[in-house]
């Protein structure tokens, strides 16, 4: 008797933490959805690694969107291009990085293995993978990386929520970004110096 | 294997599965599933270490059976003394052995006698200090005629062994635990759901607060030299907060572990740092440890009996024996010794035992005296985990001369990035939070307790799901348990 209701008491409590994790993650899959479904005139899409994420701004080309986030693996390039084609037939044009980077293997299992760059990136590509996608990456990743997968679903779907209500800015799903490095590169090599 | 991982998350189901399940009416099976259990939860860790457990327990079980046969008390002696040489024997090789050798060699080479120490690759076994003690606990409390030695070997294999408190206590008295063995055990739903509540709060401190706190600690003090002023003072308060939000997390879920199996451990920590002298902090912090001295160490030595001389060699016996108990490092002795220091001006003015009452019993908040006093020994306190925290003596006093040294407010340089900021934010407010919850919970046993939260009964469900969720999401990256290493 006592250990039903045990029980009963310990399945409410899980009910409704469930509940509010399944809330915030069907709000962040429709926020991010939605992000991802581009104006009709937009005709070009980057997509890719740092290289595209800062050497293609998007403000100077014309019809363009840069979605293109640093540490990018090819898994999750192709998840993103594979939704955004999908929603968005009006794209005709389709820039992807690539470079040595792509053939050096060590880096190549950093990016995709690597536990804070998985929970960061399956946290918050998550809603754009397809079924067969999602099958897929499970197949790739192993089992005892599944914690770090779920911790990326219990993390960053609720910090997207917190950015957004503490600074007005959600999770980042690409984008063209000024980087740092490129501008120390500028001032080391500066004309003056040279 | 870690409270705070999934092995555990899968693991402690199992048990309690099986434990309730399948072995409900049979106390004998549910001993057995905990000694196997047990040694599996270790095992998990390095199987080969199982062995000195299973040694400490084979032969303080029969040392405490032998003391009950024997009346002569050169035999009680020796029994006794085969219990302390072996336990002790293992403790020190295993942990103090290098650090003996190399201070022996050390000094040889202060008087001009340089001799290479022969030093050896030992890995410290995760827990010994703690059922070293216990099992010690046992033989002393038979021989002194306190305790009668129990026949039963699962029973005592699982009271060495308890899981939930194996590796950093409590250190539990065969007193209180051992009998629990021999009862039958029935499922209650009360402290099966006070367990869970404990130890939720439990992981809610370490996985928050601790090991967020120590991710910011590891870099302020291994990069002490390159900070000053605030950065410094604040590692130093990000320690003091880590320490406890770590250690008595684990305590908190060693307990609420233990309940869940229908055991009562004792309580080891009493929200020290609501302390208004060092003597208060004292019966409030690590209470198994410092109970076990008291009774096994510093009562035998004359306690706070004789001329003032007497009561400070005692208090500086007990302060440098527990330093040097937390680990092989002068900067564990150093840091027992500081709390001597501040401890014996209570001792000599006969006011370390004033405050035996909880601060502000029966207010809301305490007077501007009681929180003066609370500031002031946290302040104390926290300068004297410097020593603990740092690599070495010099590392402390180099941390100290910049903390106080060179210019106090600088801007905050171990936030790197926008993300940092945040962390410390969340982790700053969860931390404030907890002190909020621990100051209204401050006259129960644990802070989530239903005692705390009967009065909002209606909060009772939000209040659980809040720390959950907070939990998941604001957990840190996964550290160990800073008392595993002790």
């Amino acid at each position: 008797m006592e250990m039903k209701l045990f029980f009963r008491k310990l399945a409410v409590v899980f009910g409704l933490i469930l509940f509010v994790f399944v809330s915030v993650w069907l709000f962040y899959s429709w926020e991010v959805k939605n992000r991802v479904v581009l104006p009709q005139d937009v005709k070009v899409l980057i997509l890719g690694d740092s290289h595209t994420q800062s050497g293609l701004d998007d403000r100077l080309i014309q019809q363009a969107v840069n979605f293109s986030s640093s540490g990018e693996h090819y898994v999750y390039v192709y998840e993103k291009l594979k939704h955004i084609t999908e929603h968005n037939p009006q794209i005709q044009t389709v820039i992807l990085a690539f470079s040595a980077s792509n053939f050096i293997m060590e880096r190549d299992k950093y990016w995709l293995f690597d536990d804070s760059n998985l929970k960061n990136k399956f946290g918050t590509y998550f809603p754009l993978f397809s079924t067969e996608g999602l099958k897929q990456y499970l197949k790739i990743i192993p089992y005892r990386q599944y914690a770090t997968l779920i911790d990326g679903l219990l993390f960053y779907p609720l910090y997207s929520l917190e950015k957004s209500i503490l600074v007005g800015e959600s999770q980042y799903i690409g984008g063209y970004f000024e980087n740092d490095h490129v501008m120390e590169w500028e001032e080391d090599y500066s004309w003056e110096e040279m | 294997m870690l409270f705070h991982t999934l092995d555990f998350a899968v693991f402690l189901p199992i048990v309690f599965s099986i434990y309730w399940f399948v072995f409900q009416r049979n106390l004998k099976a549910q001993n057995f599933l905990i000694v196997l259990a047990s040694y599996f939860f270790y095992g998990w860790w390095d199987w080969r270490f199982l062995l000195l457990i299973l040694l400490s327990t084979l032969v303080d079980f029969g040392v405490g059976l032998q003391l009950g046969k024997t009346k002569k008390q050169n035999q009680r002696k020796a029994l006794l003394w085969l219990s302390i040489l072996v336990n002790i024997g293992l403790l020190g090789f295993f942990k103090y052995f290098n650090f003996f050798v190399e201070n022996f060699f050390q000094a040889f080479s202060f008087f001009n006698y340089p001799i290479s120490p022969y030093t050896l690759d030992i890995i410290l076994p995760v827990g010994i200090s703690f059922y070293t003690f216990q099992t010690l606990s046992y033989t002393i409390d038979i021989y002194r005629h306190k305790l009668e030695p129990t026949r039963d070997f699962i029973s005592f294999a699982a009271f060495v062994s308890f899981f939930p408190q194996l590796v950093a206590g409590p250190i539990e008295r065969a007193a209180n635990l051992l009998p629990q063995f021999h009862q039958s055990r029935v499922f209650s739903y009360d402290q099966a759901t006070e367990g869970l509540r404990q130890l939720a709060w439990g992981l809610f401190k370490k996985m928050v607060i601790a090991d967020n706190f120590g991710a910011f600690v590891n870099v302020i003090f291994a990069q002490s030299e390159d900070f000053s002023g605030s950065n410094l003072a604040l590692g130093a308060i990000f320690f003091s907060f880590q320490i406890y939000a770590d250690f008595s997390g684990y305590s908190d879920i060693a307990l609420g572990t233990a309940r869940l199996f229908g055991f009562q451990l004792s309580q080891n920590f009493a929200y020290p740092y609501f302390s208004r002298n060092i003597g208060e902090f004292w019966r409030r912090w690590h209470i198994s440890l410092s109970t076990w001295f008291r009774d096994y160490l510093y009562i035998p030595l004359g306690g706070s009996r004789g001329n003032s001389g007497l009561q400070i060699r005692n208090i500086f016996l007990i302060f440098l024996v527990s330093g040097l108990w937390h680990g092989a490092n002068w900067t564990f002795i150093f840091w027992g010794a500081l709390h001597a220091f501040m401890f014996i001006p209570f001792l000599l003015t006969q006011i370390n035992r004033k405050y035996l009452d909880t601060v502000a019993f029966g207010k809301k908040l305490p007077n501007l005296r009681e929180l003066f006093s609370m500031v002031l020994t946290f302040s104390g306190i926290t300068l004297a985990w410097i020593f603990f925290r740092a690599s070495s003596i010099s590392h402390a006093f180099d941390y100290l001369h910049n903390l106080f040294v060179v210019d106090f407010f600088q801007p905050l340089v171990f936030l790197t990035s926008n993300f940092e900021q945040l962390r410390l934010l969340h982790v700053a407010m969860a931390c404030l939070g907890m002190l909020i919850v621990e100051w209204y919970g401050r006259n129960t046993a644990f802070a989530l307790s239903k005692e705390n939260l009967s009065t909002q009964k209606r909060w009772r469900y939000p209040v659980y799901v809040v720390v959950v969720i907070l939990t998941l999401y604001l957990k840190g990256s996964k550290q160990e348990f800073i008392y595993f290493a002790f």
